[in-house]
């Protein structure tokens, strides 16, 4: 009786939880970093249907995703106007911005991960005067 | 000078003059100079002047005093009291010389491995504004500023589309307002600079830069036009050779949804003809280029993973002199793997020699190979010569400091570090020299 109860709140609660360990994350979000996955799956009766959600960081998604599929878009326009007119400056335009959407996407990368690189670094950004952030130029 | 300025800015009430102290830390000069009655011409004189505060400059050397913020009453108009406006004059501490590098590279901007590992030998790390517009393309630390090129662009991605026109393609823009705005920032003005939103492709409000100690302008055009390559102190070439810049690509963009070998292929080859036109004669003019090849060490090689680096060193620029290896002038070919160091494959080989390029004397120094353990880039470092570091192992300090970055472990990250080293030994030059000049002009 109590196992039914808990199961059918179950549900509601799940998505609080963080996944069990087997199930790979498709998108890992900056809240999950620091949770890790449950060691005990935990025992789902057949009517139960858990859903786990998982919040990613909107903006960081969004834009990735969005510049991801601006380059897919220009590369089939690109083909579509070079098809058979490869010497055109329109052509080379096309082709201009495929490349600069790509080196877009790479630069945000390099970014994003420039960010997350070096924990005393990201220390030292808010406490400058620690000692273990002085620096000693002479 | 930014003191002298304020003096000639400023009228004083009542006779009484304070005394503003001027401050060069670098040069350890500390004048107090008593302002006297000066008319105040125009009020847009004193302006520019207060816009050019930057809250960090400090004279860390010297007493408190200097560094106050002095209040100052001015009085604007023919000599009878018309209005009074509080005036804050600030000490700026250095030198008021800007000085500005150019740097050409094909792969967009504020990329960078190389202005990340520039900005690190000058000190402090290089950081977008802070509450701007975040798709901003400058990058700014305590003494550089770093302009992207691109946020000169006249024609913004449709109207490229419409005209037919690659970036790359000086019709795409304006040089005029390049030419401008680089004049104004080295003459110590503050500008407001277009920004060219790379992820929406148009051109957004401008912002707010203001002169740095270095500025730094990196693109794809920064030789290009005759009136902005005077402004250059120094120039640095990125020159990538197709079968590396490919094999990059591939790295960069196979990973991508929608990208193919054949996509990335005629990707490159339908820019060629533009770059070839526009991007490539910039090469003769630059005082440092460095190329990047494919290794001659591993037979077929095409993962573009070791790489023969060289670093052509134009001679007889002013303030700058080129690294060497064991004797300047003669040619050295030199294998450092022996007995006193093992390598392990391929190995390192270096050549050093003059030469001819685009008929200008140069100096060329190659790097083919990899590093692998500390003890192999030590062990370089102490044979070059003429390396403009402060202590014995700066350059290794700083490789290791950035051990991630792409080329940390070959010619690239060796010759950018260098290359950062040399430019901030013309700076000192080029600071030392105005601070002769100015004290030989008060004797």
């Amino acid at each position: 009786m109590a196992m039914a109860s808990a199961s059918l709140s179950l549900p509601l609660r799940l998505s609080s939880l963080p996944p069990p360990c087997s199930i790979k994350v498709a998108h890992p979000s900056s809240a999950s970093s620091s949770a890790s996955c449950r060691f005990h799956p935990l025992k789902l009766s057949p009517r139960s249907r858990p859903v786990v959600a998982f919040a990613a960081p909107k903006a960081a998604v969004a834009k990735g995703d969005d510049l991801t599929e601006k380059v897919e878009q220009s590369i089939m326009e690109a083909q579509k106007i070079c098809a058979g007119h490869e010497e055109t400056g329109e052509c080379a335009a096309a082709w201009d911005e495929v490349e600069e959407l790509s080196a877009t996407i790479s630069h945000k990368r390099h970014q994003g991960k420039a960010a997350q690189q070096d924990p005393l670094e990201k220390f030292c950004k808010d406490n400058p005067d620690s000692d273990e952030c002085r620096m000693y130029e002479d | 000078m930014a003191c002298a300025a304020a003096a000639s800015a400023a009228t004083l009430a009542g006779g009484a003059s304070p005394t503003l102290t001027c401050c060069r830390a670098e040069a350890n000069l500390c004048t107090a100079s008593s302002l006297t009655r000066v008319a105040l011409s125009s009020r847009s004189n004193v302006m520019p002047f207060v816009s050019q505060f930057r809250g960090h400059a400090v004279c860390s050397s010297l007493t408190a005093a200097s560094t106050d913020i002095l209040p100052v009453q001015s009085f604007i108009g023919n000599g009878r009291q018309r209005s009074v406006s509080n005036l804050v004059v600030i000490c700026k501490a250095g030198s008021d010389q800007t000085i500005v590098i150019g740097l050409a590279a094909d792969s967009g901007c504020g990329k960078s491995t190389f202005m990340r590992r520039l900005t690190s030998v000058f000190g402090g790390a290089a950081v977008p504004p802070q509450g701007g517009n975040p798709d901003s393309n400058t990058l700014i630390s305590d003494t550089t500023t770093v302009i992207c090129l691109d946020d000169y662009h006249s024609l913004d991605r449709t109207g490229r589309k419409e005209k037919g026109v690659t970036a790359l393609d000086p019709r795409a823009n304006n040089f005029d307002l390049m030419y401008e705005q680089v004049k104004a920032l080295k003459q110590g003005k503050s500008v407001q600079k277009p920004i060219y939103n790379h992820v929406t492709g148009l051109l957004d409000p401008p912002e707010l830069i203001a002169p740095p100690k270095i500025l730094v302008i990196e693109g794809l055009h920064p030789m290009y036009d005759a009136r902005v390559r005077e402004l250059l102190d120094f120039s640095i070439y990125l020159d990538i050779s197709d079968a590396v810049k490919f094999a990059w690509k591939i790295q960069r963009d196979m990973a991508e949804r929608g990208h193919s070998l054949e996509s990335i292929k005629a990707s490159i080859s339908a820019r060629k003809p533009d770059f070839d036109a526009h991007i490539d004669p910039q090469k003769k003019y630059a005082d440092v280029v460095i190329q990047v090849l494919p290794t001659q060490l591993i037979p077929d090689d095409n993962e573009g993973k070791v790489l023969r680096v060289r670093m052509i060193m134009k001679e007889g620029v002013e303030y700058f002199e080129p690294v060497y290896l064991f004797d300047e002038g003669s040619t050295i070919s030199w294998i450092p793997c022996g007995r006193k160091l093992t390598c392990s494959y391929p190995g390192i080989k270096f050549f050093y020699g003059p030469d001819i390029y685009y008929d200008n004397e140069v100096s060329v120094l190659e790097m083919d190979g990899q590093f692998d353990r500390l003890d192999e880039l030590i062990y370089v470092e102490s044979h070059l010569s003429n390396i403009s570091t402060r202590f014995y192992g700066e350059i290794t300090q700083q490789m290791l400091k950035h051990a991630d970055f792409p080329g940390s472990n070959n010619g690239t990250g060796l010759f950018q570090t260098l290359v950062g080293l040399k430019i901030r030994d013309v700076y000192e030059r080029i600071l030392a020299k105005e601070s002769s000049t100015v004290t030989a002009s008060k004797v």
